[in-house]
């Protein structure tokens, strides 16, 4: 019900689209992370493409110049765009990144080998505003670092226009997220994952995420004149239909299968994301008054990425969400070697059964299919347990 | 009731699609990129599609110009409206 691509594989509809840009004559920014201000991106006139970062084909290319023990979304982002299988990199002009964690900030050194590479530094904490100053600046550091590597000039009036035309996309991705809100929840896992794809590797993306916002409209007033209900705080309800469940923890694309679809399988409905792709990324504006490298600056940082320390953001937010997506269970994803991630869930995993009240599973995994049995055993008895 | 649609040719980088493109664009071979189909796997992702009367033809041209071993040839075979590729 709310898919929009074609043959619903976005990614490689995505490269076709990417070609004929290239063809045209615009130009490719590739991106990784969501500490990347887009809109500098998108008020250079260019194209900002999310690198291939998500396979196993990626990982197992990496390993060949990268040492095993590394997370594999480090290590599938070098080898995709290294063996040249990711179209995105290869149509890319030049990559913005961020010095996220140690792994990817030592990669990006590989990286900038095969592409004019901008590494933005990013601060290691928020506790005072010095962090933001810096940050701002990296932000001046990037326009500049854009400008001279596309040869163009990002004006006030274009960035200003991007800054309100992003904000409008998040207000639209809320709109879609709180789908989530209903109870029962009429959107599978799988369905929302392909719409998500379809929007993420639009590049008309405002216009397509401007009509899925449409279409979710449409699905809650549905669904609500049927009898369901929408979740939030002090929301009284009884028994979900189906435990409902709320994915936390590292990027998620390429564990898919084995941990979100393998979850649905096993009985729950999957409402919420709190990680990069989810709501917590998309809640915070760019304001759009004042100075708008500082504003960008401002809006990043509040990622409540578990590279923070402290990072305190993340507590806030996450109950938040358990609250007005009325969750069930917390599932925290780490991604193997992931420090900052696999340390933070002790403190989350906690706070979730403590404060939260909620049971917590985390599952630490990788690309490979070689756990997914052991995945599936851990799933079922999770779900299992709040039936 | 088995009809070989069309072939593609799928490749493992993407500077191999982009050469192999404009050699279709340069012989006027009729052709289109598209996705690789999920059900071929060795791919960067996109592969080029032609018509069968071309295959002996894009064979030597591809096999001429590109390093053994990264281009992939597939068969399109429609049956009863169901599209299935085999590797030749």
């Amino acid at each position: 019900m709310f898919i929009m691509a074609g043959d619903g594989d976005a990614r490689k509809s995505g490269f076709i689209r990417m070609k004929e840009l290239k063809d045209e004559g615009r130009r490719v920014v590739g991106t990784y992370c969501s500490y990347t201000p887009v809109e500098l991106i998108e008020a250079a006139g260019a194209v900002q493409a999310t690198l291939c970062a998500v396979s196993q084909d990626g990982v197992l290319e990496g390993e060949k110049t990268l040492p095993q023990n590394l997370c594999p979304m480090v290590k599938a982002s070098y080898g995709m765009a290294a063996s040249d299988k990711c179209p995105y990199f290869h149509f890319s002009d030049m990559v913005v990144a961020e010095t996220t964690c140690d792994g990817k900030k030592k990669m990006l050194e590989f990286l900038s080998e095969l592409r004019p590479t901008h590494v933005m530094q990013l601060p290691q904490g928020l506790s005072s505003d010095e962090a933001v100053n810096f940050w701002t600046n990296e932000m001046h550091r990037a326009k500049d670092a854009i400008e001279r590597t596309l040869g163009v000039e990002i004006t006030e009036e274009a960035l200003h226009e991007a800054i309100r035309r992003n904000n409008e996309e998040r207000r639209d991705m809320l709109e879609i997220y709180s789908v989530g809100q209903l109870e029962p929840c009429p959107v599978s896992i799988r369905e929302f994952c392909e719409a998500m794809d379809g929007a993420g590797f639009a590049f008309d993306k405002g216009a397509t995420v401007h009509r899925m916002a449409e279409r979710a409209r449409e699905i809650k007033e549905e669904a609500l004149r049927n009898g369901a209900i929408l979740t939030g705080k002090g929301v009284a309800r009884g028994k979900s239909k189906k435990p409902r469940i709320l994915i936390t923890g590292c990027p998620n694309v390429g564990v898919r299968e084995k941990i979100l679809y393998a979850l649905e399988d096993a009985g729950a409905s999957i409402v919420a994301f709190d990680s990069c792709n989810g709501v917590k990324t998309m809640r915070e504006m760019v304001a759009e008054e004042g100075d708008p490298y500082r504003a960008m600056a401002e809006k990043t940082l509040k990622a409540n990425c578990s590279v923070m320390s402290p990072n305190p953001g993340r507590y806030v937010s996450l109950k938040e969400a358990c609250e007005e997506f009325g969750i069930d269970g917390v599932v925290e994803i780490v991604l193997q070697f992931c420090h900052t991630y696999a340390i933070e869930a002790v403190r989350i995993g906690k706070f979730v059964r403590e404060e939260l009240g909620l049971p917590y599973l985390e599952l630490t995994s990788d690309y490979s299919d070689s756990d997914q049995a052991q995945m599936a055993t851990r799933i079922n008895a999770f779900v299992e347990m709040m039936l | 009731m088995q009809d070989p649609a069309y072939f593609i040719v799928s490749f493992d980088r993407t500077a191999a699609t982009m050469e192999a493109e404009r050699l279709f664009k340069a012989r006027g071979i009729d052709h289109a990129i598209m996705p690789t189909p999920r059900a071929v796997q060795a791919s960067c992702g996109l592969s080029i599609r032609f018509s069968p009367e071309d295959l002996e033809q894009v064979k030597e041209m591809i096999g001429a110009a590109l390093e053994e071993g990264i281009f992939h040839f597939y068969q399109a075979v429609k049956d009863n409206g169901h599209t299935s590729f085999q590797q030749m």
